[in-house]
């Protein structure tokens, strides 16, 4: 935890944050204390530590203490690493990456290192795409460079100067033009060509810092010696990582030139690239990460390990599905909170109809409502049940992956994993008990094991009971009401929501309750913070949920809407100054 | 690398390659450079007696687990009643993550972001011996469990900074011998000489860029600027290596492995790398991590029947009820370790062999089901006639021992490792 800051920094905020946003809509709890509007030099905001109790500011008698979180560095994750190498060079990586850091939940995640092993497979494939760059597309980007021919100073500089401004993610300074055009003096006597010489130096470049990393340090600007400002560049790549997973494109890179990236001007910035079909694409990323759906794409690509499926087309189908929802729902219609959970309507082709007891003749998605009272919402897809399920058997559910889903991604509370316990006694004293243990349903296995130990229950009570509201859907999320002729039980009772031991009669009553509930808003409020931070843990995510959960629950701000909030507010820009 | 002992061996491999050529030994007037593999699996058997023979000493019947080694009889030291060293620290728990960060670093883990998660406590001792001898390493994984996770590393070079394994066999390949070809032509031998200049310029160039980087930071992330310096001073390293040795063709390349999918197919991708690593002396010391902790293989090519979803979860979950199928399981695993060794004992090196001149510890990270105690650990190859094999050893200890040990016969002068510096070898 960083220590926190005493100083009054809600000047700072104000400078940094100069033309405040003012939208959308105009929500109280919006504006928090010193954030933007009082003027009254309240504090610097609030993290872990807050004097009000309801996030209102008026009469600027609330205090909140906000500790800007540690400077850090982030490494290029592998989806971004690819995204940028490609809006860079024009060329696709094509080797499997799988190094990104996921502490924080995503794939972007801010703690990721370069060994040895991870630099050999940096460098080698930046000399392919290097290589494939200079012979396709160098001379017609850099005309002064001519195949076969020498390369000029001025050519190298130019080049080092244009694409540097771009690979870097802000202008090449004197210092590094220098270098380069050093490293190109230096490396000519061993380049068998002009080619092989200017992919040395496009390899170099891509193995700088200033490419694998993006810096959030930021600077000293106002008057706390402890609180920096990322600096224009710092801002566009963090805002533009978030949301499009790659590099800045040019009119973000020329704003931040221009020194126009603060308070509205971001908000415009963010609002244009969540409008983009990259920022829709990165969204659905998001959610995929969320909810964990994004395995459907693997379960396609490795039909004989899920064969559940059948046709591998289906997990691919659902994978569509997935993304058709969240584009239709969550962009397009700007659905809340509560409609994100409880909109009754959801997108089948001819592989998926089936599962919804509907038929399609189509390959593309078209909108199929959903009656009867069975489903509601991003939860009761068959997609997000399908994945949450055994690989193997499609006629059973998976209770304790479900069950885990809701307490880890709505309640943000976590579950270690067992240690050392010894199921097969548990397991072969069940198998005395039954005579038919196949023909059980899966809620009655798993009763009927953890009943026998203990220690099963003592951690497997705190979320099972989660997975049991789902007991009618099975593996591929298809609504039963029997498995076999033993009737399905999806009734809980004593579930913890909220501090509370509710009663829940299925998945449909749960719902509404997490519709309302400040835990789940906060915990995907604290999800939003993660994607864009890159840290699981932070004052950030503190201080941004601690303002947003309740207008998101109170639908002042739709989901969408929550994105461009966390992305504009100036506590996401803020670093504890570094030590001198 | 010592250029003779490299010679040694290409003399042999050109043999082996070639079916025309007879094997010939070398006269060794002294001793190649050791080498150490280290391969670490889950374990985790329903039962004591399904992995450790009855007997000790000389004289021992093999367990199941290991029926099929009595081809390696002699040259295997089976060492009974290992535990994972428990500071009784991290009691919360999850023994798949404790376990892997413990096993080659005998260290506790350290928190991660994610409470599911763990960091390395300190220096695994494959890196250990790498660092204290200056010899090259490689780090392969079977396969992955998520991304980077610590269940997938047990190889670390320090607390918090792990050495992340290849999972692709192609990326292991590619960093052993995309730059190592060579060649009986003097203008192939000057153009690779030529890149790897070439290379080494970039490197050089980007160490320097990597200080200012540093010094722009005032003083934030050390920790990752130090492992992203230490990769380019290895890599370094190695391009000054492959400087001095670009020559004639001494050792044969084997070709490039490809994109093998199912897991016997990249088993053997792997093992074939680390045999021919071994045998061009592309690295001398190797780390394996079979799969993950938890592998949820289905173990089809064996075949095991009536696995739905996960060998995990249905046959290592219920070990009680379906013990023979463990038992299959496991011992596919380990006989996928003999085949390589046979390999090794079949390829002369010096005055013997290469199981001679690579010491190979295989350890499990879990005991009986998912516990911390009575770990397999298996020693293989006689460490240059310093290790009498051929026995079972019964021993009490944490895995600390047997980690001090297993350096000290690499040659590293260790006194101990990890959470209690001063453990001392076992009495081997």
């Amino acid at each position: 935890m960083a220590k926190p800051s005493n100083t009054l920094f809600a000047a700072g905020l104000l400078a940094f944050a100069s033309a405040c946003y003012t939208g959308p809509p105009p929500v109280d709890s919006l504006n928090p204390a010193g954030l933007g509007e009082s003027g009254d030099g309240v504090s610097s905001a609030g993290g872990a530590e807050t004097a009000g109790d309801d996030g209102d500011s008026d009469g600027g008698e609330e205090e909140e203490i906000f500790s800007p979180d540690p400077g850090q560095i982030r490494l290029l994750g592998a989806a971004e690493f690819s995204n940028t190498v490609r809006d860079l060079l024009g060329v696709e990586v094509t080797t499997e990456l799988n190094y990104s850091d996921i502490a924080s939940g995503y794939d972007n995640g801010s703690n990721g290192q370069i060994d040895e092993n991870l630099l050999s497979i940096l460098t080698i494939e930046s000399e392919r795409v290097a290589a494939e760059y200079v012979s396709s597309r160098l001379a017609q980007e850099f005309p002064c460079f001519t195949p076969g021919a020498e390369v000029t100073p001025g050519c190298a500089e130019t080049f080092i100067t244009d694409f540097g401004r771009r690979a870097y993610r802000r202008p090449v300074s004197d210092a590094q033009r220098k270098a380069l055009v050093d490293f190109v003096t230096q490396a000519t006597p061993d380049a068998a060509n002009s080619s092989e010489l200017m992919t040395a130096l496009l390899t170099r470049m891509l193995m700088s810092p200033h490419f694998l990393y993006r810096t959030e340090v930021g600077e000293v600007t106002g008057n706390d010696p402890n609180v920096a400002e990322l600096d224009p560049f710092e801002r566009a790549s963090l805002i533009s990582y978030a949301l499009i997973g790659s590099m800045p494109d040019e009119a973000l890179l020329a704003a931040a030139e221009a020194g126009e990236l603060d308070g509205e001007a971001i908000r415009e910035q963010v609002h244009r690239l969540l409008d983009s079909p990259r920022g829709r694409a990165q969204l659905a990323r998001f959610f995929q990460q969320w909810l964990r759906v994004g395995d459907l794409d693997k379960m396609a690509e490795r039909p004989e390990d899920y064969p559940k499926f059948g046709d591998p087309a289906m997990a691919q189908a659902l994978s569509g599905e997935f993304s058709t929802f969240i584009e239709e729902v969550v962009v397009e219609e700007a659905a809340t909170w509560e409609e994100l959970l409880t909109r009754e309507v959801t997108y089948v082709n001819r592989h998926t109809a089936p599962l919804y007891g509907s038929v399609s003749d189509l390959d593309d998605f078209e909108p199929l409502a959903l009656e009867g009272g069975e489903r509601s919402g991003v939860l009761t897809l068959a997609s997000v049940m399908a994945v949450h399920a055994t690989s193997a058997e499609a006629s059973r559910d998976k209770p304790i992956r479900r069950g885990l889903l809701i307490k880890n991604q709505f309640q943000c509370e976590e579950i270690g994993l067992p240690s050392g316990i010894d199921a097969s006694a548990a397991a072969a004293e069940v198998l005395d008990q039954v005579d038919d243990f196949d023909a059980l349903t899966t809620r009655e296995q798993f009763e009927l094991i953890m009943n026998q130990d203990e220690l099963c229950m003592t951690c497997h009570v705190q979320f099972m009971p989660f997975g049991y509201l789902w007991s009618n859907f099975d593996g591929l999320g298809r609504y039963q009401t029997h498995y076999g002729d033993r009737l399905l039980n999806s009734v809980v009772e004593d579930v913890p929501v909220d501090g509370v031991n509710q009663s829940f009669d299925g998945i449909m009553d749960l719902i509404p309750t997490l519709a309302q509930s400040p835990q789940a808003t906060e915990c995907f409020s604290t999800n939003v913070v993660r994607f864009a931070s890159g840290l699981r843990d932070s004052n950030t995510a503190e201080a941004l949920t601690h303002h947003l959960a309740t207008p998101l629950r109170e639908g002042e701000l739709s989901v969408i809407e929550l994105f461009e909030e966390v992305l504009a507010r100036p506590e996401l820009y803020t670093r504890e100054a570094p030590s001198q | 690398m010592r250029r003779r002992h490299f010679i040694f061996r290409s003399l042999k491999a050109a043999a082996l390659l070639s079916p025309v050529l007879s094997i010939r030994r070398a006269e060794a007037a002294e001793l190649p450079t050791k080498q150490g593999f280290v391969w670490v699996n889950c374990g985790g058997y329903p039962d004591a007696a399904d992995f450790f023979p009855a007997e000790s000493g000389e004289n021992f019947t093999l367990s199941p687990i290991l029926a099929d080694f009595e081809s390696l009889r002699q040259d295997m030291v089976i060492v009974d009643g290992v535990n994972i060293r428990d500071s009784g620290l991290n009691p919360k728990g999850n023994n798949h993550v404790r376990t892997v960060g413990k096993v080659l670093t005998a260290k506790d883990v350290l928190p991660a972001a994610d409470s599911e998660d763990g960091l390395p406590g300190g220096i695994s001792v494959d890196q250990l011996i790498a660092s204290q001898l200056g010899l090259s390493s490689l780090e392969m994984q079977l396969e992955y469990y998520g991304h980077n996770r610590m269940r997938d590393r047990p190889f670390a070079t320090g607390p918090n900074a792990f050495k992340t394994p290849f999972v692709q066999p192609v990326d292991a390949w590619n960093k052993l011998f995309q730059d190592f070809q060579p060649s009986d032509d003097p203008a192939v031998i000057e153009a690779q000489k030529r890149r790897l200049r070439l290379k080494k310029s970039m490197l050089d160039d980007v160490t320097s860029e990597l200080a200012r980087f540093r010094k722009e930071l005032s003083g934030i992330e050390t920790l990752k600027l130090d492992m992203h310096e230490d990769a380019i001073r290895s890599a370094e390293m190695s391009v000054s290596n492959d400087l001095n040795q670009a020559g004639p063709a001494i050792c044969q390349v084997p070709p490039s492995p490809g994109a093998p999918v199912s897991i016997p197919d990249r088993a053997k991708a792997l093992l074939d790398i680390t045999y021919a690593a071994f045998l061009c002396r592309r690295a001398d010391i190797i780390g394996m991590m079979w799969g993950f902790s938890g592998i949820h293989w289905r173990y089809e090519w064996v075949p095991i029947p009536n696995v739905n979803d996960s060998g995990h979860d249905e046959v290592h979950h219920n070990p009680g009820g379906r013990r023979q199928d463990y038992t299959n399981m496991s011992r596919w695993d380990w006989n996928q370790l003999r085949g390589f060794l046979e390999r090794l004992k079949n390829t002369p090196d010096g005055e013997g062999t290469m199981l001679d001149n690579v010491l190979t510890l295989a350890i499990s990270h879990f005991g009986v089901h998912h516990h911390m105690s009575r770990i397999p650990v298996v020693l293989f190859g006689n460490a240059q006639g310093q290790l009498k094999t051929g026995r079972v050893v019964q021993v009490e200890s944490d895995n600390d021992k047997v980690l001090t040990s297993f350096a000290n016969l690499m040659g590293a002068p260790i006194a101990g490792i990890g959470d209690n510096p001063q453990c001392g070898p076992l009495p081997l």
